[in-house]
């Protein structure tokens, strides 16, 4: 499988992941490799296998929904790189 | 009890300070004491806390005072992996985009270790979201291992292995994914268990890949670890996938009798890539393990060379997806732009390291549209058959014996250019993560200064007869009480 630039610049754009030039050729090559490898994959007959997404019997587990103080909005907002209290400040979103 | 590091163990420490030969805070104080001297030749820690280790010490000494009960980890120091979240410290998972990070929130098991009295020296440095096998990774810089500072400690636990191997805590938490436990563990001559999935609360776990992620102990002995266990184990309603049920109490089932095991010996594990040296090392390990009265067969795990690109899929989708969250917009780094989308494209390309832009990019790539079948659906039914292998070898197997890797620590520089080299390094650990299956390494030889580490691999919620045989193992060899030479 090979992977060119026209593939890496549209995967970038999906994971909004900033990337220059050289890491763009760079990742085509490796990730061409490393699909390479991971083609090994394909050769196994797995009709009628089920996939594995959990390997623990577990189902959703419920709490009751009640309201309680959480007592971290002031501790979250003072980390935040750019806050106007009680919100998150981001560049404008919007048409004015 | 002399004030020494060098001698002690968590169990030791533990019982001297609740019967009043130790202090904690003079424990505390020896710890830091070595931290200072040697840690600037290692860099295990990513950040040291100094004040906050000495007021849990000091708190602890006043309960003794105050003949309140003891834990017993009360007063002993626990290094944690950097990517566990604690309150009010600064957490970076190594990572630039997490620099200033300062969680409003303990961890689960940060949580329960305050309770218990444990003190907590630093916090210590990985491969940037636990993604790599070295710490060259770390988007801060790298640890070295205390038995060679010319080679790698392991990852991506690096630092916490590093930190207990050099004795700057007897104990330490890390996290294993594909190994990140094991490895680093095998590499600096420790025991690292990497517990069932769903046996330990990962509420305040930074996430790498959360169908695989696991918290675990490093430790010198199988009781330390145990120790350990019994405070960290438990139901925990914060996160959805940890087990309602109680969990056994560990310390206590290694004081129970000894009784030998059924142990399997995967032949795909010995196979082409182990070095000589480890392979003996294991032989000679199989031998004891006789003597105490296993008995050792052949087993077969027949999909075990699909594990490595199975977990790079599972792994990497489930990255890509965990990692999405950081935008910059609610904490860390912000690279500001007048453009919002833009400001995400910024952030995060300064914000991640080489490895975790690879991983992000292989996994999107996996998930995404027309591929999703052909990777990330593929790769999920490999993962069945490869659980069914172990399930099939657990009917007439206790246990699996394995390496853990497959040479022991290997020098910087030696793979960090060929991305798929370092992934190959993890080929015995990965399996037991893609299972959930709890899985231990602790050292069985020396390769000259360099440990060599076995691994047990256990069905579902077999940890305490692991740590049982290990405890017996211990008692018959002194592999796990070999300092590193030359460190001081």
């Amino acid at each position: 499988m090979t992977i060119d630039r026209k593939t890496v610049d549209h995967v970038a754009a999906l994971a909004r992941l900033g990337l220059t030039d050289d890491e763009k050729s760079k990742l085509a090559t490796e990730l061409s490799g490393i699909l390479d490898h991971v083609e090994m994959l394909s050769k196994l007959n797995t009709d009628g296998v089920d996939p594995l997404y959990h390997i623990l019997p577990l189902k959703n587990v419920f709490r009751d929904d009640e309201a309680r103080p959480s007592d971290v909005r002031d501790d979250v907002l003072k980390h935040a790189p750019h806050a106007r209290p009680p919100f998150f400040v981001v560049p404008n979103v919007l048409e004015e | 009890m002399t004030p020494s590091p060098e001698t002690w163990t968590a169990e030791s420490i533990g019982a001297a300070i609740r019967d009043g030969g130790l202090h904690a805070s003079d424990v505390c104080e020896s710890y830091l004491d070595r931290i200072r001297r040697l840690d600037p030749k290692l860099n295990a820690f990513v950040t040291v806390l100094e004040s906050g280790a000495r007021m849990q010490a000091e708190s602890v000494d006043r309960d003794r005072k105050a003949g309140k009960p003891l834990h017993p980890l009360a007063g002993v120091p626990v290094a944690l992996k950097d990517n566990l979240c604690a309150r009010g410290v600064e957490t970076t998972c190594s990572s630039k985009i997490l620099r200033n990070f300062i969680p409003p929130y303990d961890a689960t098991v940060i949580e329960r270790l305050r309770a218990a009295g444990s003190v907590f020296p630093g916090k210590t440095n990985l491969d940037e979201f636990a993604m790599g096998s070295s710490t060259e990774n770390s988007g801060l810089f790298p640890t070295r291992n205390p038995h060679d500072p010319g080679r790698v400690p392991g990852g991506s636990s690096g630092g916490s292995a590093a930190s207990v191997a050099a004795d700057f805590a007897p104990l330490a938490l890390g996290s294993d994914t594909g190994g990140s436990i094991r490895q680093p563990a095998s590499f600096c001559g420790l025991v690292g268990l990497k517990p069932t999935y769903g046996r330990v609360s990962r509420y305040g776990l930074i996430a790498f890949a959360s169908s695989l992620d696991q918290i675990g102990p490093f430790a010198r002995t199988a009781m330390d670890a145990a120790l350990l266990m019994d405070a960290i184990t438990g139901p925990d309603p914060r996160d959805s996938t940890c087990l309602p049920e109680p969990a056994p109490k560990f310390a206590d089932g290694l004081r129970e009798p000894f009784r030998p095991v059924r142990i399997g010996m995967p032949r795909e594990y010995f196979a082409e890539g182990l070095a000589k040296p480890v392979a003996g090392a294991i032989d000679r390990l199989k031998d004891v393990l006789v003597s105490l009265g296993c008995s050792v067969v052949d087993v077969s795990l027949p999909h075990t060379p699909y594990a490595v690109p199975t977990y790079y899929l599972v792994a990497t989708a489930e990255a890509s997806s965990n990692l999405a969250r950081y935008d910059g917009v609610r904490y860390g780094l912000r690279i500001d732009s007048a453009d919002l989308v833009q400001q995400y494209f910024l952030t995060r390309a300064r914000g991640f390291g080489a490895e975790v832009k690879r991983r992000i990019m292989l996994g999107t790539y996996a998930l995404s549209s027309g591929y999703y079948d052909a990777y990330y659906l593929k790769a999920m039914k490999v993962r069945r058959l490869i659980y069914n292998d172990f399930m099939e070898a657990f009917r007439g197997v206790d246990l699996l014996l394995t390496p853990t890797a497959p040479t022991t620590a290997f020098k910087f520089g030696e793979k960090v250019s060929d991305p798929l080299q370092m992934y190959l390094s993890d080929i015995y650990t990965i399996s037991a993560n893609l299972a959930g299956l709890p899985a231990v390494s602790f050292p069985c030889g020396f390769e000259n200064h360099l440990p060599i580490g076995a691994q047990m691999i256990g069905p579902a919620l077999s940890e305490l007869r692991m740590l049982r045989i290990l405890h017996e193992y211990q008692k018959q060899t002194d592999w796990h009480a070999r300092r590193p030479q030359n460190l001081s």
